[in-house]
């Protein structure tokens, strides 16, 4: 009984990584406003991070990353590490500090976007000598239209953590 | 801190970083995307490929809704166009020689250049708005493709260069990405010298989101106007000469005073195209 509802767990969060996935890496970049497409895969670590804890958090954001670098059309590798990173600590100060709600959720994922962003941008700074000030316009923009997809997401990670809340997924480790 | 540091945690931690590992080994040391890359392509290219052909209908549904805007739009252009050629008409003369060396290079590179080429479909684009990438199907398993190689339409227009070389599957960065350079010819001398009109043509940020392209560092003597052709020199033997590259839409000093640079358009809408050709071997036989 316990192994199904485990196996059920694993096939839910599946199903939400890979539909936004694919909202992410397939759709959007067909629905373009301003030319941006929105992150959203940094924010569904952020809210499975919170609502779920540091473990599954963390490998929500190990896979996650897998499919963010696949999306950005780049080897696996640099958001593999950030968005486990990024699940890690966020399940961390879930587990230990912060309370769950809309607002940290908020809060969790713009955070976990401007760090995506960063990333994002210091190769261009420094490899490609891209002045900062050029970037910033389309960082902004990316960060805002992530925020807004942010808000019906948070409908489906809020259900995912309420789930594991009642059929008693642990938050940390025993 | 021992709390934050279970056992669970280092390993979920130790994963990533060795999965990043192995990705920036396989990179750097035998030049490929790596096993880790390659697995996850695999494994999600059904649901891409299935994702980007729903994605694709509702582009369409999209693109149907707003041609009558698009027509209007077009119609205008049209009419601003008319305008533009009524006053290149004037200046007959020296388009006449600009278009006699044009045609001189397009002749060059289709009589000297021994192009070998694979077709291949764009299966996604990126998803990151601080690049301009798409995927193709080929790779080094089902094409004889390698990173460099140049991207091109059926009709000689330049598309992009392949950036990374995957098992089944490739990364092409397009023109107006800022990795993207090609050395190029435009314009002419004010000296009347036909053969020296080499630039470098290059993705440039701030106008990569608007679809243009830059020419940089053109030189004082050198006359470009908007609506000169710009087409691969072939110097460097990166690219075969000949190919079409854009359109000059504009000429703009730079701010400082020092030097101009121009807006290249590119002569088709890179976000629709459907299958491209990937140049994988060319010779130039002429000097």
């Amino acid at each position: 009984m316990r192994r199904k509802v485990l196996i059920v767990s694993i096939l839910l969060h599946a199903a939400l990584l890979i539909t936004v996935y694919v909202f992410q890496g397939v759709i959007l970049p067909f629905l373009r406003i301003g030319g941006l497409v929105p992150l959203l895969l940094p924010t569904a670590v952020a809210g499975v991070a919170l609502y779920e804890g540091r473990y599954v958090g963390g490998l929500t954001g190990l896979f996650a990353g897998i499919l963010c670098d696949i999306s950005f059309n780049q080897p696996v590798g640099i958001f593999t590490v950030t968005l486990t990173v990024i699940g890690l600590s966020i399940g961390a100060l879930s587990d230990a500090v912060i309370l769950q709600g809309f607002a940290t959720y908020y809060l969790m994922c713009a955070a976990s976007l401007v760090i995506c962003t960063f990333v994002q941008i210091v190769p261009l700074v420094v490899f490609l000598q891209i002045p900062f000030y050029a970037l910033i316009g389309t960082a902004i923009g990316q960060l805002v239209y992530s925020l807004i997809l942010a808000f019906p997401l948070w409908f489906f990670i809020r259900a995912l953590g309420k789930r594991a809340d009642r059929i008693g997924i642990p938050r940390r480790a025993s | 801190m021992k709390a934050i540091l279970t056992r669970r945690t280092i390993i979920i931690l130790s994963t990533a970083l060795l999965l990043a590992l192995i990705t920036v080994v396989s990179v750097w040391v035998f030049n490929t995307s790596g096993p880790v890359t390659g697995f996850a392509n695999t494994v999600t290219q059904p649901v891409r490929i299935l994702a980007s052909s729903v994605a694709q209908v509702f582009g369409d549904i999209f693109s149907a809704i707003y041609e009558f805007e698009a027509l209007q739009n077009r119609n205008d252009e049209l009419l601003r166009r008319i305008a533009e050629l009524e006053a290149a008409y004037r200046e007959a003369h020296d388009l006449a020689i600009e278009n006699a060396r044009l045609r001189a290079l397009l002749d060059f590179g289709q009589l000297h250049g021994n192009f070998t080429q694979e077709m291949a479909t764009l299966r996604s684009w990126t998803g990151d708005n601080f690049t301009s990438t798409f995927v193709i199907n080929l790779g080094s398993a089902n094409s004889n493709i390698a990173n460099g190689m140049g991207v091109a339409t059926e009709y000689g227009v330049l598309i992009g260069q392949v950036f990374s070389v995957g098992a089944t599957e490739s990364t092409v960065i397009t023109i107006l990405d800022t990795r993207f350079s090609a050395a190029a010819f435009v314009g002419r001398r004010d000296t009347g010298d036909e053969g020296e009109s080499s630039v470098t043509a290059k993705g440039d940020f701030s106008y990569m989101r608007s679809g243009y392209l830059i020419l940089d560092a053109i030189d004082d003597d050198l006359i470009v106007r908007p609506g000169d052709t710009v087409v691969t020199s072939g110097r460097g033997g990166v690219f075969p000469p000949g190919l079409i590259i854009g359109e000059v839409d504009d000429v703009i000093r730079h701010v400082n005073e020092i030097g101009r640079f121009a807006v290249v358009e590119p002569l088709l809408d890179i976000e629709n195209l459907t299958s491209v050709f990937v140049i994988t071997g060319f010779e130039i036989t002429g000097d």
